[in-house]
Protein backbone atom coordinates (compact mmCIF):
# COMPACT_ATOMS: atom_id res chain seq x y z
CA UNK A 1 0.00 0.00 0.00
CA UNK A 2 1.43 3.65 -1.04
CA UNK A 3 1.26 6.66 1.27
CA UNK A 4 -1.92 8.07 -0.68
CA UNK A 5 -4.13 5.22 -0.59
CA UNK A 6 -2.92 4.53 3.33
CA UNK A 7 -3.77 8.33 3.93
CA UNK A 8 -6.98 8.53 2.15
CA UNK A 9 -8.54 5.10 3.82
CA UNK A 10 -7.13 5.98 7.14
CA UNK A 11 -8.62 9.35 6.88
CA UNK A 12 -12.07 8.40 5.96
CA UNK A 13 -12.45 5.06 8.49
CA UNK A 14 -11.51 8.18 11.01
CA UNK A 15 -14.10 10.28 9.64
CA UNK A 16 -16.38 7.62 11.06
CA UNK A 17 -14.80 6.88 14.25
CA UNK A 18 -14.92 10.79 15.29
CA UNK A 19 -18.63 10.71 14.02
CA UNK A 20 -19.48 8.10 16.66
CA UNK A 21 -17.12 9.00 19.40
CA UNK A 22 -18.71 12.48 19.76
CA UNK A 23 -22.04 11.34 19.34
CA UNK A 24 -21.70 8.56 22.20
CA UNK A 25 -19.07 10.72 24.26
CA UNK A 26 -16.52 7.36 23.85
CA UNK A 27 -14.03 9.34 21.80
CA UNK A 28 -12.57 8.01 18.51
CA UNK A 29 -10.44 5.78 20.34
CA UNK A 30 -12.87 2.68 20.01
CA UNK A 31 -12.76 2.67 16.50
CA UNK A 32 -9.33 3.61 15.87
CA UNK A 33 -7.68 1.01 17.18
CA UNK A 34 -9.55 -2.05 15.27
CA UNK A 35 -9.40 -0.10 11.84
CA UNK A 36 -5.99 0.38 12.62
CA UNK A 37 -4.82 -2.64 13.77
CA UNK A 38 -7.04 -5.39 11.86
CA UNK A 39 -7.51 -3.57 8.56
CA UNK A 40 -4.47 -1.56 8.18
CA UNK A 41 -1.81 -3.58 9.90
CA UNK A 42 -0.48 -0.63 11.75
CA UNK A 43 0.88 -2.27 15.22
CA UNK A 44 -0.54 -2.24 17.95
CA UNK A 45 1.51 0.42 19.71
CA UNK A 46 1.62 2.79 16.77
CA UNK A 47 -2.50 2.00 17.17
CA UNK A 48 -2.69 2.85 20.46
CA UNK A 49 -0.88 6.47 19.76
CA UNK A 50 -3.27 7.70 17.49
CA UNK A 51 -6.42 6.25 19.03
CA UNK A 52 -4.90 9.01 22.30
CA UNK A 53 -4.92 11.70 19.33
CA UNK A 54 -8.23 10.79 18.10
CA UNK A 55 -9.69 11.25 21.59
CA UNK A 56 -8.25 14.38 22.02
CA UNK A 57 -9.40 15.40 18.60
CA UNK A 58 -12.82 14.34 19.19
CA UNK A 59 -13.08 16.20 22.39
CA UNK A 60 -11.81 18.98 21.54
CA UNK A 61 -13.32 19.22 18.41
CA UNK A 62 -16.79 18.63 19.53
CA UNK A 63 -16.56 19.83 22.64
CA UNK A 64 -16.33 24.00 21.23
CA UNK A 65 -19.77 23.07 19.99
CA UNK A 66 -21.29 21.46 22.64
CA UNK A 67 -20.08 23.78 25.71
CA UNK A 68 -21.63 26.84 23.17
CA UNK A 69 -24.73 24.95 22.74
CA UNK A 70 -25.57 24.26 26.07
CA UNK A 71 -25.26 20.80 26.35
CA UNK A 72 -22.19 20.04 28.25
CA UNK A 73 -22.07 20.27 32.23
CA UNK A 74 -18.99 21.90 32.67
CA UNK A 75 -19.06 22.20 36.29
CA UNK A 76 -19.72 18.80 37.02
CA UNK A 77 -17.32 17.92 34.74
CA UNK A 78 -14.18 19.42 35.82
CA UNK A 79 -15.74 18.30 39.78
CA UNK A 80 -15.54 14.60 38.18
CA UNK A 81 -11.85 15.19 36.79
CA UNK A 82 -10.60 15.41 40.11
CA UNK A 83 -11.98 11.67 40.27
CA UNK A 84 -10.43 10.63 37.03
CA UNK A 85 -6.91 12.25 37.56
CA UNK A 86 -6.77 10.62 41.09
CA UNK A 87 -7.86 7.71 39.78
CA UNK A 88 -5.56 7.44 36.61
CA UNK A 89 -2.67 8.14 38.80
CA UNK A 90 -3.93 5.18 41.18
CA UNK A 91 -3.98 2.82 38.21
CA UNK A 92 -0.48 3.48 36.99
CA UNK A 93 0.94 2.72 40.30
CA UNK A 94 -0.98 -0.84 40.00
CA UNK A 95 0.32 -1.67 37.06
CA UNK A 96 2.01 -4.78 37.44
CA UNK A 97 0.48 -5.48 41.29
CA UNK A 98 -3.53 -6.05 39.93
CA UNK A 99 -3.73 -8.48 37.49
CA UNK A 100 -4.44 -7.14 34.46
CA UNK A 101 -6.07 -9.75 32.81
CA UNK A 102 -8.76 -10.52 35.24
CA UNK A 103 -9.26 -6.43 35.70
CA UNK A 104 -10.08 -6.52 31.77
CA UNK A 105 -12.19 -9.95 31.66
CA UNK A 106 -14.81 -8.25 34.98
CA UNK A 107 -14.69 -5.23 32.93
CA UNK A 108 -15.42 -7.07 29.54
CA UNK A 109 -18.35 -8.40 31.41
CA UNK A 110 -19.63 -5.08 32.96
CA UNK A 111 -19.93 -3.60 29.89
CA UNK A 112 -21.82 -6.31 28.70
CA UNK A 113 -24.58 -6.09 31.37
CA UNK A 114 -24.49 -2.25 30.72
CA UNK A 115 -24.62 -2.51 26.62
CA UNK A 116 -27.97 -4.67 27.78
CA UNK A 117 -29.54 -2.49 30.21
CA UNK A 118 -28.86 0.92 28.05
CA UNK A 119 -30.53 -0.85 25.05
CA UNK A 120 -33.31 -1.90 27.46
CA UNK A 121 -33.64 1.73 29.02
CA UNK A 122 -33.41 2.97 25.55
CA UNK A 123 -37.24 4.43 24.84
CA UNK A 124 -37.09 5.57 28.89
CA UNK A 125 -35.77 9.15 29.98
CA UNK A 126 -36.68 11.23 32.98
CA UNK A 127 -35.14 14.27 34.15
CA UNK A 128 -34.43 14.53 38.39
CA UNK A 129 -36.01 17.76 38.93
CA UNK A 130 -33.33 20.02 40.98
CA UNK A 131 -35.40 19.89 43.95
CA UNK A 132 -34.85 16.22 44.48
CA UNK A 133 -31.24 16.94 43.42
CA UNK A 134 -28.17 15.41 45.73
CA UNK A 135 -27.84 18.55 48.52
CA UNK A 136 -24.38 18.41 47.74
CA UNK A 137 -25.50 19.60 44.20
CA UNK A 138 -26.93 22.86 45.28
CA UNK A 139 -23.68 23.33 47.06
CA UNK A 140 -21.51 22.82 44.38
CA UNK A 141 -23.94 24.17 42.04
CA UNK A 142 -24.05 21.34 40.18
CA UNK A 143 -27.84 21.42 38.15
CA UNK A 144 -27.93 23.00 34.91
CA UNK A 145 -29.97 23.70 31.88
CA UNK A 146 -30.61 21.49 28.48
CA UNK A 147 -31.76 22.41 25.32
CA UNK A 148 -34.60 20.05 24.25
CA UNK A 149 -37.03 19.23 22.19
CA UNK A 150 -39.33 21.27 24.14
CA UNK A 151 -37.04 24.10 25.12
CA UNK A 152 -34.43 25.01 27.04
CA UNK A 153 -35.27 22.49 30.63
CA UNK A 154 -33.65 22.59 34.31
CA UNK A 155 -32.27 19.37 35.57
CA UNK A 156 -30.87 17.83 38.82
CA UNK A 157 -28.00 15.44 39.95
CA UNK A 158 -28.58 12.62 42.04
CA UNK A 159 -25.76 10.24 44.16
CA UNK A 160 -22.52 12.88 43.50
CA UNK A 161 -20.44 10.94 45.86
CA UNK A 162 -21.45 7.59 44.17
CA UNK A 163 -20.24 9.11 40.49
CA UNK A 164 -17.23 10.21 42.48
CA UNK A 165 -16.17 7.29 43.00
CA UNK A 166 -17.34 5.45 39.72
CA UNK A 167 -15.01 8.40 38.48
CA UNK A 168 -11.82 7.24 40.39
CA UNK A 169 -12.28 3.76 38.97
CA UNK A 170 -12.93 5.07 35.36
CA UNK A 171 -9.90 6.66 36.10
CA UNK A 172 -7.84 3.52 37.06
CA UNK A 173 -9.67 1.61 34.77
CA UNK A 174 -7.96 3.81 32.00
CA UNK A 175 -4.68 3.99 33.93
CA UNK A 176 -4.53 0.34 33.87
CA UNK A 177 -6.14 -0.60 30.16
CA UNK A 178 -5.33 2.17 28.26
CA UNK A 179 -8.87 2.11 27.37
CA UNK A 180 -12.79 2.51 28.52
CA UNK A 181 -12.96 5.40 30.83
CA UNK A 182 -15.60 6.88 28.00
CA UNK A 183 -18.12 4.14 28.35
CA UNK A 184 -17.51 3.91 32.70
CA UNK A 185 -18.13 7.98 32.52
CA UNK A 186 -21.06 8.19 30.64
CA UNK A 187 -22.62 5.06 32.91
CA UNK A 188 -21.99 6.96 36.00
CA UNK A 189 -23.34 10.36 34.91
CA UNK A 190 -26.30 8.65 33.25
CA UNK A 191 -27.09 5.84 35.61
CA UNK A 192 -25.74 7.00 39.05
CA UNK A 193 -26.06 10.37 38.73
CA UNK A 194 -29.28 10.35 36.78
CA UNK A 195 -28.28 12.82 35.08
CA UNK A 196 -29.99 13.94 31.05
CA UNK A 197 -28.30 11.37 29.03
CA UNK A 198 -27.63 13.78 26.33
CA UNK A 199 -25.66 15.41 29.50
CA UNK A 200 -23.77 12.59 29.72
CA UNK A 201 -22.28 12.23 26.75
CA UNK A 202 -21.61 15.32 26.23
CA UNK A 203 -19.63 16.03 29.18
CA UNK A 204 -17.81 13.17 28.84
CA UNK A 205 -17.02 14.15 25.80
CA UNK A 206 -15.20 16.94 27.49
CA UNK A 207 -13.38 14.86 29.85
CA UNK A 208 -11.62 12.19 27.82
CA UNK A 209 -9.77 14.98 26.07
CA UNK A 210 -7.97 15.43 29.78
CA UNK A 211 -7.85 11.96 30.86
CA UNK A 212 -5.81 11.84 27.25
CA UNK A 213 -3.77 14.43 27.41
CA UNK A 214 -2.46 13.38 30.92
CA UNK A 215 -1.03 10.20 28.99
CA UNK A 216 0.67 11.89 26.04
CA UNK A 217 3.38 12.69 27.74
CA UNK A 218 4.61 8.56 27.72
CA UNK A 219 3.34 7.86 25.05
CA UNK A 220 5.19 10.71 23.13
CA UNK A 221 8.22 9.99 24.91
CA UNK A 222 7.99 6.26 23.81
CA UNK A 223 7.74 7.08 20.43
CA UNK A 224 4.30 5.39 20.24
CA UNK A 225 2.38 8.37 18.27
CA UNK A 226 3.70 8.19 14.52
CA UNK A 227 3.28 11.42 12.73
CA UNK A 228 2.61 9.65 9.44
CA UNK A 229 -0.11 7.28 10.94
CA UNK A 230 -1.63 10.18 13.48
CA UNK A 231 -2.36 12.76 10.83
CA UNK A 232 -5.06 11.32 8.98
CA UNK A 233 -6.54 9.91 12.22
CA UNK A 234 -6.50 13.65 13.68
CA UNK A 235 -7.90 14.98 10.50
CA UNK A 236 -10.47 12.73 9.71
CA UNK A 237 -11.82 12.29 13.17
CA UNK A 238 -11.88 15.93 13.58
CA UNK A 239 -14.05 16.25 10.45
CA UNK A 240 -16.32 13.33 11.76
CA UNK A 241 -16.32 14.92 15.56
CA UNK A 242 -17.71 18.28 13.73
CA UNK A 243 -20.26 16.48 11.90
CA UNK A 244 -21.49 14.64 15.15
CA UNK A 245 -22.12 17.58 16.89
CA UNK A 246 -24.00 19.17 14.33
CA UNK A 247 -26.19 15.87 14.11
CA UNK A 248 -26.58 15.79 18.32
CA UNK A 249 -29.08 18.38 18.93
CA UNK A 250 -31.71 16.84 16.18
CA UNK A 251 -30.74 13.09 17.34
CA UNK A 252 -33.50 11.23 19.39
CA UNK A 253 -31.73 9.90 22.29
CA UNK A 254 -33.10 6.21 21.88
CA UNK A 255 -31.14 6.06 18.73
CA UNK A 256 -28.17 7.44 20.68
CA UNK A 257 -28.03 4.57 23.44
CA UNK A 258 -28.91 2.04 20.78
CA UNK A 259 -25.72 3.17 18.86
CA UNK A 260 -23.98 3.49 22.28
CA UNK A 261 -24.58 -0.13 23.84
CA UNK A 262 -23.41 -1.24 20.54
CA UNK A 263 -20.18 -0.49 20.95
CA UNK A 264 -19.85 -0.69 24.34
CA UNK A 265 -21.06 -4.43 23.43
CA UNK A 266 -17.78 -4.81 21.34
CA UNK A 267 -15.86 -3.31 23.44
CA UNK A 268 -16.66 -6.07 26.06
CA UNK A 269 -15.75 -8.29 23.63
CA UNK A 270 -12.30 -6.63 23.00
CA UNK A 271 -11.60 -6.75 26.40
CA UNK A 272 -12.48 -10.46 27.25
CA UNK A 273 -10.71 -11.09 24.02
CA UNK A 274 -8.08 -8.92 25.75
CA UNK A 275 -8.04 -11.28 28.89
CA UNK A 276 -8.21 -14.70 27.19
CA UNK A 277 -4.91 -13.71 25.35
CA UNK B 1 -24.19 31.39 27.17
CA UNK B 2 -22.39 32.13 29.61
CA UNK B 3 -19.30 34.34 29.53
CA UNK B 4 -17.36 31.11 30.41
CA UNK B 5 -18.86 28.87 27.75
CA UNK B 6 -17.51 31.08 25.12
CA UNK B 7 -14.03 31.59 25.81
CA UNK B 8 -13.69 27.88 26.62
CA UNK B 9 -15.78 26.90 23.76
CA UNK B 10 -12.81 29.37 21.64
CA UNK B 11 -9.80 28.25 23.44
CA UNK B 12 -10.85 24.55 22.46
CA UNK B 13 -11.57 25.49 18.54
CA UNK B 14 -8.89 27.53 18.32
CA UNK B 15 -7.08 24.96 19.71
CA UNK B 16 -8.26 22.42 17.03
CA UNK B 17 -7.81 24.54 14.18
CA UNK B 18 -4.56 25.69 14.33
CA UNK B 19 -3.22 21.96 15.02
CA UNK B 20 -5.44 20.76 12.10
CA UNK B 21 -3.63 23.58 9.73
CA UNK B 22 -0.28 22.44 11.05
CA UNK B 23 -1.20 18.55 10.41
CA UNK B 24 -2.79 19.27 7.00
CA UNK B 25 0.02 21.25 5.44
CA UNK B 26 2.49 18.72 7.24
CA UNK B 27 0.58 15.69 5.82
CA UNK B 28 0.11 16.95 2.47
CA UNK B 29 3.73 18.33 2.05
CA UNK B 30 4.68 14.82 3.27
CA UNK B 31 2.38 12.92 0.53
CA UNK B 32 3.23 15.32 -2.18
CA UNK B 33 7.16 14.14 -1.61
CA UNK B 34 6.26 10.52 -1.59
CA UNK B 35 4.33 10.39 -4.13
CA UNK B 36 4.73 6.38 -4.98
CA UNK B 37 6.92 5.19 -2.37
CA UNK B 38 5.71 2.28 -0.33
CA UNK B 39 4.56 3.07 3.31
CA UNK B 40 6.86 2.73 6.53
CA UNK B 41 5.13 3.26 9.80
CA UNK B 42 7.61 4.07 12.59
CA UNK B 43 10.14 4.32 10.21
CA UNK B 44 10.18 8.03 10.31
CA UNK B 45 9.91 8.98 13.71
CA UNK B 46 13.53 9.56 13.65
CA UNK B 47 14.33 11.09 10.18
CA UNK B 48 13.22 14.94 10.94
CA UNK B 49 12.05 16.36 7.55
CA UNK B 50 10.07 19.40 7.51
CA UNK B 51 6.77 17.95 6.64
CA UNK B 52 7.16 15.22 9.56
CA UNK B 53 8.19 18.91 11.94
CA UNK B 54 4.54 20.46 10.66
CA UNK B 55 2.81 17.85 11.65
CA UNK B 56 4.41 16.91 15.05
CA UNK B 57 4.05 20.89 16.26
CA UNK B 58 0.36 20.55 14.94
CA UNK B 59 -0.21 17.53 17.30
CA UNK B 60 1.78 19.05 20.61
CA UNK B 61 -0.75 21.97 19.49
CA UNK B 62 -3.50 19.21 19.95
CA UNK B 63 -2.39 17.71 23.12
CA UNK B 64 -2.05 21.14 24.72
CA UNK B 65 -5.21 22.23 23.72
CA UNK B 66 -7.13 20.30 26.81
CA UNK B 67 -4.63 21.68 29.06
CA UNK B 68 -5.05 25.17 28.04
CA UNK B 69 -8.76 24.55 28.99
CA UNK B 70 -8.02 23.80 32.03
CA UNK B 71 -5.80 26.68 32.57
CA UNK B 72 -8.06 28.75 31.58
CA UNK B 73 -10.86 27.91 33.45
CA UNK B 74 -8.44 28.66 36.64
CA UNK B 75 -8.15 32.24 35.85
CA UNK B 76 -12.06 32.25 35.48
CA UNK B 77 -13.04 30.90 38.56
CA UNK B 78 -10.40 32.93 40.01
CA UNK B 79 -12.43 35.94 38.77
CA UNK B 80 -15.24 34.98 39.71
CA UNK B 81 -14.50 34.18 43.26
CA UNK B 82 -15.06 30.29 43.57
CA UNK B 83 -12.21 29.23 45.21
CA UNK B 84 -13.89 25.67 46.01
CA UNK B 85 -13.27 25.35 42.05
CA UNK B 86 -10.27 27.30 41.94
CA UNK B 87 -8.96 24.36 43.66
CA UNK B 88 -10.68 21.47 41.90
CA UNK B 89 -9.07 23.03 38.50
CA UNK B 90 -6.25 23.48 40.13
CA UNK B 91 -5.68 20.21 41.05
CA UNK B 92 -6.16 18.85 37.41
CA UNK B 93 -3.43 21.44 35.98
CA UNK B 94 -1.28 19.86 38.51
CA UNK B 95 -1.57 16.60 38.27
CA UNK B 96 -2.05 17.15 34.21
CA UNK B 97 1.60 18.54 34.19
CA UNK B 98 2.90 15.84 36.31
CA UNK B 99 1.40 13.13 34.33
CA UNK B 100 2.93 14.64 31.07
CA UNK B 101 6.49 15.45 32.52
CA UNK B 102 6.45 13.03 35.30
CA UNK B 103 9.07 10.34 36.05
CA UNK B 104 9.04 8.56 32.36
Amino acid sequence: MNDIVFSLSVFVGSVFAGLIGALTGLGGGVIVVPLLVLLFKVDLHHALGASLISVIATSSGAASAYVREGYTNMRIGMFLEVATTAGAIVGATLLGILPKHLVAFIFGLVLFHSAYTSYKSRHHEEFVSPENSDPLAKKLKLTGYLPTGEGVREYGVKNILAGFGLMSLAGMLSGLLGIGSGAVKVLAMDRVMRLPYKVSTTTSNFMIGVTAAASAGIYLKKGYIDPIVSFPVMLGVLLGAFLGAKLLPSAPTSKLKLVFAIIIALLGIQMVLEALK
Amino acid sequence: MTRMEILISMTLRTGVIVSSLLVLSGGLWYILKHLGTPLEVGAVNSSGSNAISLIKAGILVLVFTPIARVALSILLFLKERDWLFVLITLWVLVVLLFSLYGPW
